[in-house]
């Protein structure tokens, strides 16, 4: 399964580049892709909450190769294993230092690495509402308004809800490796990586 | 005077014999200590939990507050469900040992552990889902704190009052722990449970279990119970298990083995911060550790005795609530200065920091501050805490985090290569002070060189308060988004130290902050720390009680700069820095004459061992002057308390003045200090054999006050039983004074003590209610020196008639012998059945 997964990947990632060249000129053709959701697991009574990968008809193939499922695959839960704790120091970047630690790549990356991570579980997606931002209180309204903001301002266009994909590797826990900004006509997916101010390397 | 209580007996079985509350004196709680605990508190923490929850009813859109309670009530359900499920299957030996060799591959964080968690998800997988009984597992939901249950004081008539209040009304206190698992709804987040478990077999089992425990339950936490009757687990297990644990023992005994080493004193040490507040306002250095335990150990010498906690509704769970708030805090502070070095280390390297420095325009205080926080930092010579530090790189290194490890590193180097520049600094100022009118005011130093070193100040030094810095209004030499962090590379310099300051701070706590099992916290009555660095021997009083040392020592132990018991006949003019074995040698110390100099020379280097050499840091503090320019005294090494011994006698601590001849008549008395930074080091420099030597010193110190008379040289333990403080509230509507002292004896209210240990001891025996009773003395003499035989009659329930059981007992003391018969103790009277 995993090896037909690769050669898929590469298959789709050649064609991939041709499209993301041509992205350049005219963004609204991102629109064919997919689209981020986060709501409830059916067929679960303990109010689990997932992040989900929803596929239109033109991206089915995507859906398919990654879940089995044409229409909708659970990417990562809004949950982990014991994993959430302050002792984890990239939590406090990702809701207090977001923009001066990480800057974003200018131009958007293809998505297949991306896919690749949920594939393999490197990667999680989390958004300003997510329980693994513990530090910030949900009871106040205007902080996650603020957070999400926060989140939203990452992307070079305007996003009305926008996704961190944090790291879920034990080496490099939640730091910030994609930010996916959902627009009107479609999404975008950056690339994250420490600010040059912040690290050089 | 500490004392502590424990409750010893089982909560809710509801026989005539009720609960039994015990409370030690300090020197059984002392004993106890290097036992392991066998009745513990395990709090479970709702924050992260119900933080949690009310973002996911953000997501479901449905009623907050319902789901909060709902969230909290499945948090507690799955917390103790599991923490008695592993309690009780490594109890049965169906949890077995985690093998040494799998732990000796792990640092602190357990979690990290690959080999660890198969080997413990595997046995975990492996039990079955029926209960394990066990023999002599009680737990207890402890719904609201019982008055008195972590006090450290034997009670008074007003706690037993609220004892009695307590028990009469007993279910709003505590209930069965069973009950928890049928609560739908949870008000409150916190949960308190408390675990009494069998005697151990042996201390080294005792201790293995909680370390086991904390191993599991961190462990098995993660994974999903994937039963129907625990819901919303995403919300609590998602969290790491320091996130929501703390564990504490009950009484004196203890959860981890007792070691004299920074490790295990930080978790005695943790509880003092947890009182003072924030964690980023308490630069807590081993200098500081120990200092509560040796002010406790000279608490129980007060001569306010028995009475003397004046802290009785001491807030627990406040206390342990503080834990996950400490935590916190540190781990904010550690990214927060992890951030910075990150970033100034980015943007500047080492070699242009130090040309920037060196060739830049900076005035001379400016550069007098940098350097004397350079020395303080860096310069073994005249810091104890730069002697400290220095083995703190091996701390680092064994954390795996290698940005740490660098960037303590890079900071060390900086300052390193910055010390011939300071020595030029230094050169100068030195020459400057000879002539004080040249002197510019010092600069404010940081907060953390305040703290380091005003332990060995009797004066307050000024700080600079960190300000946040906006963009637009200053010069930026490294900037991150919109802070600026150095506005030049001066400061950038200082900011370097202070950052790399508040790392060591909190690997000094990696024990508490960084370990990702439950918490572990002592409780105010703990003396393991103590006990364990031989500060408070229990066993050993008897050599020591009779030495006999001034009363001032002892507040020099607690500043945490000890004041060896000499006056230093110098007439210094000019501030130098000798060690004590060269003033000895060189005659300048001189004893107190009430003291045969050549024992405490003796003891004196026997106890100091290798402290004998450490510098004595001459202060010439507190004249008008010098309080001007104090920085610059301590940056050079002169730092310390100084005083005056004036012709008549007196002390005096604010004569020192260079210039004025008069004082040349004087002597300066005391003032060779050994400052506890030395002491402290120790611990993780060398043997600690060092360490205890030194602290060995403080602690005979600390005996030579009180002489045989002091109750606390002997184990004794009090006992209050609840049953018959409650009935004798019921009589009489409040507990009267004259009760007091045999409720503590663990006896009935009556016409003294004699006649209620008897009854008391009846009943417990015999199982019989004692209706009424009376004394006579069978010889009908009154003798006080001697033990007297007596006659105690009492009216057993349901019984006619009385019955005679002889005693052996003082006046107002518990009888020496109760000579209950067989027929007495058997006696069922058909009347009673009724």
């Amino acid at each position: 399964m995993k090896s037909s997964f690769v050669l898929w990947v590469v298959l789709f990632g050649l064609l991939l580049q041709q499209q993301a060249f041509a992205l350049k000129v005219d963004r609204s053709l991102m629109s064919f892709s997919f689209q981020i959701e986060k709501h409830p697991i059916a067929n679960t009574d303990d109010y689990s909450v997932g992040y989900f990968l929803v596929c239109s008809q033109s991206s089915q193939s995507l859906c398919q190769n990654l879940c089995q499922n044409s229409s909708s695959c659970l990417l990562n839960e809004d949950a982990c294993e014991a994993c959430i704790s302050s002792s984890e120091l990239n939590l406090f970047s990702l809701s207090a230092d977001l923009r001066s630690v990480y800057q974003i790549s200018k131009e958007q990356v293809n998505f297949i690495q991306l896919f690749q991570g949920f594939y393999n579980k490197s990667l999680m997606l989390m958004n300003a509402n997510s329980i693994f931002n513990f530090l910030v209180d949900a009871n106040d309204e205007s902080a996650l308004q603020k957070l999400q903001a926060e989140f939203n301002s990452l992307c070079p266009v305007s996003s009305g809800q926008s996704f961190l994909v944090v790291s879920s590797d034990p080496k490099s826990f939640m730091k910030l490796a994609y930010v996916i900004c959902q627009t009107g006509s479609g999404n975008f997916i950056y690339q994250s990586e420490y600010s040059k101010e912040y690290d050089n390397n | 005077m500490k004392k502590s209580i424990f409750l010893l007996s089982l909560f809710f079985i509801s026989t005539a014999k009720s609960e039994v509350l015990s409370y030690s004196n300090k020197n059984l709680c002392a004993r106890q200590s290097a036992e392991p605990a066998t009745n513990v508190y395990l709090l479970l923490d709702g924050f992260a939990p119900g933080r949690a929850a009310l973002k996911r009813a953000l997501d479901l859109k449905t009623d907050k507050s319902v789901f909060l309670k709902t969230a909290w009530a499945e948090f507690h359900k799955r917390g103790y469900f599991l923490s008695q499920k592993i309690i009780k299957n490594i109890l049965a030996a169906k949890l077995p040992k985690i093998p040494d060799s799998l732990l000796a591959q792990c640092t602190s964080q357990i979690d990290k552990c690959p080999e660890v968690k198969q080997f413990v998800l595997e046995k975990w997988s492996l039990l079955e889902n029926r209960s394990e009984s066990v023999s002599g597992y009680q737990c207890t939901w402890v719904k609201k704190t019982i008055p008195n249950q972590f006090s450290t004081k034997i009670p008074n008539r007003s706690d037993l009052e609220q004892i009695a209040l307590a028990y009469l009304d007993k279910n709003n206190y505590i209930d069965r722990c069973e009950n928890i698992l049928s609560i739908s709804l949870q008000e409150q987040p916190d949960l308190m449970l408390k675990f009494s478990l069998p005697e151990f077999k042996s201390a080294e089992e005792g201790f293995q279990f909680w370390s086991q425990f904390k191993i599991y339950l961190s462990l098995v936490w993660g994974q999903k119970i994937k039963s129907k009757d625990f819901r919303f687990e995403d919300l609590s297990r998602s969290f790491s298990a320091d996130e929501l644990f703390t564990i504490m023992a009950d009484g004196c005994k203890s959860i981890s083995k007792p070691e004299c080493s920074t490790d295990f004193l930080n978790t005695s040490q943790f509880r003092e911060i947890i009182k003072k507040g924030k964690f980023e306002n308490n630069y807590l250095m081993a200098n500081e550790i120990l200092k509560a335990e040796i002010k406790q150990a000279k608490d129980s010498f007060s001569e306010e005795g028995v009475q003397s906690l004046n802290d009785p509704s001491f807030d627990v769970r406040k206390q342990l609530l503080g834990t996950m708030k400490f935590r916190h805090q540190a781990n904010y502070q550690l990214y927060l200065n992890l951030k910075k070095l990150k970033t100034i280390f980015n943007q500047k390297s080492e070699e242009t920091l130090i040309s920037d420095i060196t060739s830049g325009k900076f005035s001379d205080s400016e550069k007098e501050t940098l350097c004397a926080e350079n020395n303080k930092f860096i310069n073994q010579e005249i810091s104890g805490f730069a002697k400290e530090i220095t083995s703190a790189s091996q701390i680092f290194a064994v954390y795996q985090d290698k940005d740490i490890v660098n960037l303590w590193e890079k900071s060390i180097s900086l300052n390193l290569k910055l010390q011939s520049f300071c020595k030029d600094v230094d050169r100068n100022l030195k020459n400057k002070m000879l002539n004080p009118e040249e002197l510019a005011p010092a600069d404010k130093t940081k907060k953390w060189f305040n703290s380091v070193t005003q332990y060995s100040l009797p004066f307050n030094i000024q700080y600079e308060n960190a300000q946040e810095q906006n963009l637009s209004s200053i010069p930026v030499y490294v900037k991150l988004g919109t802070d600026v962090l150095c506005s030049d590379a001066l400061r950038c310099g200082r900011n370097i130290i202070e950052s790399a300051v508040a790392l060591y701070q909190v690997i000094l706590f990696r024990k508490q902050v960084l370990s990702s099992t439950a918490n572990e916290m002592n409780a105010d009555k703990n003396l393991s720390a103590t006990v364990a660095c031989h500060i408070y021997d229990p066993w050993a009083p008897a050599q020591l009680r009779k030495k006999k040392l001034i009363s001032d020592l002892i507040s020099s132990v607690i500043s945490g700069v000890t004041l060896l018991p000499i006056y230093l006949d110098l007439n210094f003019e000019r501030p130098q820095v000798v060690s004590f074995k060269q003033l000895v040698e060189n005659g300048n110390v001189k004893f107190d004459p009430v003291f045969n100099e050549d024992d405490v020379k003796k003891t004196l280097f026997l106890d100091l061992g290798p402290f004998a050499k450490a510098p004595c840091y001459l202060s010439l503090s507190n004249s008008q002057d010098l309080k001007l320019h104090q920085n610059r005294y301590v940056f050079s090494g002169i730092t310390f308390q100084g005083c005056m011994k004036s012709a008549e006698g007196e002390m005096a601590s604010d004569l020192l003045n260079l210039t004025d001849n008069k004082l040349k008549e004087l002597s300066a008395c005391g003032s060779c200090t050994l400052n506890f930074e030395e002491a402290a080091l120790a611990t993780v420099h060398s043997q600690y054999s060092v360490f205890r030597a030194g602290l060995r010193f403080f602690a005979s110190l600390i005996y030579f006050l009180k002489d045989l008379d002091n109750p606390n040289s002997n184990p004794i333990e009090f006992q209050v039983d609840t049953a018959y403080v409650t009935e004798t509230f019921k009589k009489y509507n409040s507990i009267p004074d004259k009760c007091v002292f045999e409720l503590i004896n663990g006896s009935q209210c009556m016409e003294n003590l004699c006649v209620s240990k008897t009854v008391s001891e009846y009943e417990r025996l015999s199982g019989n209610k004692v209706e009424s009773a009376s004394i006579w003395n069978s010889n009908g003499e009154v003798n006080s020196f001697q033990t007297i035989s007596k006659d105690v009659w009492i009216k057993i329930k349901g019984c006619d008639g009385e019955f005679r059981i002889p005693i052996t007992c003082e006046d107002n003391k518990k009888p020496s012998f109760i000579g209950i018969g067989n027929y007495l103790l058997k006696k069922k009277c058909s009347k009673e059945s009724l």
